[in-house]
């Protein structure tokens, strides 16, 4: 890797950290959500400086050139990333059925304790006038 | 007549057209009748509560199974040993319901489903549709041996412990079918099947064209294998 890619690996990284925090600072982001995104970042920074680990770990797994273990990698984290939005969308969405189903629920007892209300009032006026 | 602790729910989504007179024949018969109105752009919600019907309605639209879902925990929040559930296109008539409820109070099953194919005057579905069920039929015959001839059927009544059941996560709410079936094999449930009277929906099917029924048919297929893999949930148990 020549120094001008590690350079632009370390400066972007470190960027996209930067961004990232700031997302999470301003709850525009979920802390939750954000550990992959770091990790990712974390990695991304972290490749001019244990090269060699990468470079042993490709090979290990039968990948040769560092760019192309950088970009399994990059990959990797991209599939876990959908994962994890598959895994919150599907919770998202079992619990606005839960709510749905409670607003109908709660809404159709509201409007019987009013109907009874309304009766008792009006049987109460009646027994005013007697 | 039913008695006064039966309840019929009925999922509805736009049927402005026939839910008045489904729920008039079905108070009429001395059922109290629930209506979960999915979020409908016309008058369903008000057209059923005028015919006698408790009306719940989704704020969003939640699907067919959801609106049955609602029913469930609307049955079980307000004590009701057992219900019975049809469509308010005024495809199942709820003179069929008293069917229904007399063979699950023998106690020898969990869910009755109303079958179209045993009754003598109803109406037969015919292409493409009947193909598709026929593949259902015959999953199920592979994987649980029973032998239904309309496992499709929205007409069903069922006991608290199969609404308790339906109301765990495990319960498919976009679209419970073959699925939901296969669930209850596995989870010991016993279902049988009563003859009843079908008419055509008077609203039109979801399951017209070819490229919907196709892509139903390959969902639920991998529907219903999950459904042999899925965690059964254990939090309906009393």
């Amino acid at each position: 890797m020549t120094l001008k890619q590690s350079l632009f690996l370390v400066v972007f990284s470190f960027l996209f950290l930067i961004g990232i925090v700031q997302l999470v600072r301003s709850r525009r982001i979920r802390e939750q959500y954000s550990l992959l995104w770091i990790g990712m970042s974390v990695m991304l920074c972290s490749v001019p400086f244990l090269l060699d680990e990468y470079v042993a770990i490709g090979s290990f797994i039968g990948i040769a050139n560092p760019i192309s273990i950088l970009t399994f990698f990059a990959i990797l984290t991209l599939f876990l990333l959908a994962l994890q939005y598959t895994l919150s969308l599907t919770r998202s969405h079992r619990q606005r059925h839960e709510i749905a189903q409670q607003v109908a629920l709660l809404e159709a007892r509201v409007e019987e304790l009013e109907q009874r209300l309304k009766k008792t009032d009006s049987q109460s006026v009646e027994n005013d006038h007697e | 007549m039913a008695d006064k602790k039966s309840l019929i729910i009925i999922p509805a989504y736009n049927e402005e057209k026939a839910i008045g007179g489904v729920v008039a024949k079905a108070c009429a018969l001395g059922f109290h009748v629930v209506v979960v109105d999915d979020c409908s752009r016309d008058q369903t919600g008000r057209v059923a509560r005028e015919a006698g019907a408790v009306v719940l309605r989704h704020p969003t639209n939640l699907g067919y199974g959801s609106g049955l879902q609602t029913g469930y925990r609307y049955a079980l929040l307000n004590g009701y040993p057992d219900v019975v559930q049809l469509d308010g296109d005024g495809q199942h008539d709820p003179q069929g319901a008293l069917d229904l409820l007399r063979t699950l109070r023998t106690g020898e099953c969990d869910l009755v489903l109303g079958s179209r194919f045993l009754h003598s005057e109803s109406y037969r579905v015919s292409g493409l549709r009947r193909l598709g069920q026929n593949y259902f039929i015959m999953l199920l015959r592979m994987f649980t041996g029973w032998r239904l001839t309309d496992p499709t059927s929205g007409f069903q009544a069922m006991t608290a412990d199969v609404m308790r059941f339906y109301c765990t996560p495990i319960y498919p709410n976009d679209f419970p079918d073959a699925n939901i079936l296969m669930l209850l094999h596995r989870q010991g449930f016993r279902v049988r099947e009563v003859p009843v009277r079908m008419h055509a929906s008077q609203t039109g099917s979801m399951h017209s064209g070819l490229l919907r029924p196709a892509y139903y048919m390959i969902r639920m297929t991998l529907s219903f294998f999950i459904a042999m893999l899925l965690k059964l949930p254990t939090e309906h148990r009393k």
